[in-house]
């Protein structure tokens, strides 16, 4: 066995030898438990896409915030632009926070006025027409566990109290019911809108505001990130790699456009981008004429940037150049070939036989 | 979530229930696995926190063991018992 570790070098082996004593097993055994309380805690905040990955100062006080935060039972309010992860944050404090139970996200934006309440608290067999059977709420799902409440902004006002009441008295009346029902909650709510200024305006209640503001966290948008990027960039290849087998990498020049790019999408944006790329040249490199123009921009230099690439021949490269601008083009017009040509100055016959031979989809 | 527990792969009844027993002792749920090749199977719904080799395996089996737990984690300790360890 002496040679298994250099065999399996990434496995963690320990060697108990001699006579079986206690003192050596129970060694051993506090080792194994005490990493695996590491791992869980390492894992947990290593978070899916991109969305704790990062370098930035910015995530790395996020990061030791939520380290911070997480085994606690402060509520925490989390700030955050479309598309920065503000769920991915949420799921991390949960997943660091040891509790036991469920982490159950609810968009305040997506459910309808007046199904708020059922949907929060449930409701009894009865309670309304449709209330066939008793259906229990998420709030009542998330007992012992964890509840999102994303979009926290769009809550109607009459809901707004109601949770404020959860959030004093920590116990919840599903709709039609009588019983009060003891919840143990953790809640975490997101915004993107400014909380601060609706309670100016009275849209947002100022007793609620300054329940959930307890620990707030701020999530820097990606433009004010450009350092995170290429991490991020490199993690949801990855991600890619392993779940789609595809190996795209990026040229310098593409990465260098990507992070002078505002990203108003924010990482979702950038994940979206990297899965396109990685359908329409699984397994290549992307130059940055392989960007969209909204994010190469349309100087030449962009367009050249094949050149610069590996060791294939002028033609190559060249093809290379055309196939980039013809999706381009073909984006740009929502597939519409002869709009397409017109963009590109040729005609619908050329681009048609180039969009054959270069088997464009 | 699955309990983690701590396994004992060994085919040899007496030696691995010993540990098993010492494993327990110290407040550590503990799986004895009587068929090496299976272990996966033995193992059903739980995970595993850790696994202990008995000494005496065969290497293949130790090697087919060891790379089936680098596909589930890599992180779960492997623990080698040597020598006279049962003794």
């Amino acid at each position: 066995m002496s040679d298994l570790q250099a065999t399996y070098p990434w496995a963690k082996f320990y060697r108990l030898q001699g006579p079986l004593k206690i003192d050596s097993l129970g060694q051993i055994i506090d080792e194994i438990w005490a990493q695996h309380s590491h791992n869980r805690r390492q894992r947990s905040l290593e978070t899916p896409v991109g969305r704790l990955v990062g370098i930035s100062p910015g995530i790395e006080e996020l990061r030791n915030l939520i380290g911070k935060v997480a085994p606690s039972q402060a509520t925490v309010l989390i700030r955050g632009e479309s598309g920065s992860g503000k769920e991915v944050v949420a799921r991390a404090i949960h997943e660091a926070s040891g509790r036991t139970g469920e982490f159950i996200a609810v968009n305040c934006g997506a459910i309808p006025d007046t199904l708020f309440e059922s949907e929060l608290f449930g409701h009894e067999r009865g309670a309304f027409t449709d209330a066939v059977s008793r259906k229990l709420g998420q709030l009542e799902l998330a007992n012992g566990g964890t509840i999102f409440l994303d979009e926290i902004g769009d809550m109607p006002a009459s809901m707004q109290v109601k949770l404020l009441r959860v959030l004093q008295e920590r116990v919840i009346e599903r709709v039609g019911g009588a019983e009060q029902i003891p919840i143990d909650l953790r809640v975490l709510a997101a915004t993107h809108q400014d909380l601060g200024e609706m309670m100016n305006a009275g849209t947002f209640r100022e007793d609620l505001f300054y329940r959930l503001n307890v620990f707030p966290l701020d999530i820097a948008p990606l433009r004010d990130r450009p350092e995170d990027v290429p991490v991020l960039t490199q993690e949801l290849v990855r991600r890619l790699r392993v779940d789609q087998r595809t190996s795209v990498e990026f040229s310098d020049r593409a990465m260098a456009a990507m992070q002078a790019y505002n990203w108003p999408g924010n990482v979702r944006e950038l994940a979206n981008l990297i899965e396109r790329l990685s359908v329409v040249k699984p397994h290549g490199r992307i130059a940055a004429a392989d960007l969209p123009v909204a994010i190469r921009g349309r100087d030449i230099e962009a367009a050249n940037d094949a050149v610069d690439l590996g060791s294939s021949s002028l033609k190559q490269h060249l093809a290379e150049i055309e196939i980039g601008l013809i999706r381009n083009a073909l984006d740009q017009s929502d597939g519409v070939v002869s709009r397409a040509a017109e963009l590109l100055k040729v005609g619908r016959t050329t681009l048609v036989e180039k969009i054959r031979r270069y088997q464009i989809h | 979530m699955s309990e983690r527990v701590i396994l004992v792969i060994d085919d040899e009844l007496e030696r691995a229930e010993a540990l098993k027993g010492m494993i327990e002792f110290m407040d550590s749920p503990a799986v004895r696995i009587s068929v090496p090749d299976e272990w996966q199977n033995q193992l059903g719904e739980a995970r595993a926190a850790a696994v202990f080799l008995a000494n005496g395996l065969q290497a293949d089996i130790v090697d087919k063991i060891v790379r089936e737990i680098g596909d589930i984690d890599p992180n779960i300790p492997i623990v080698l018992m040597e020598d006279n360890a049962d003794e």
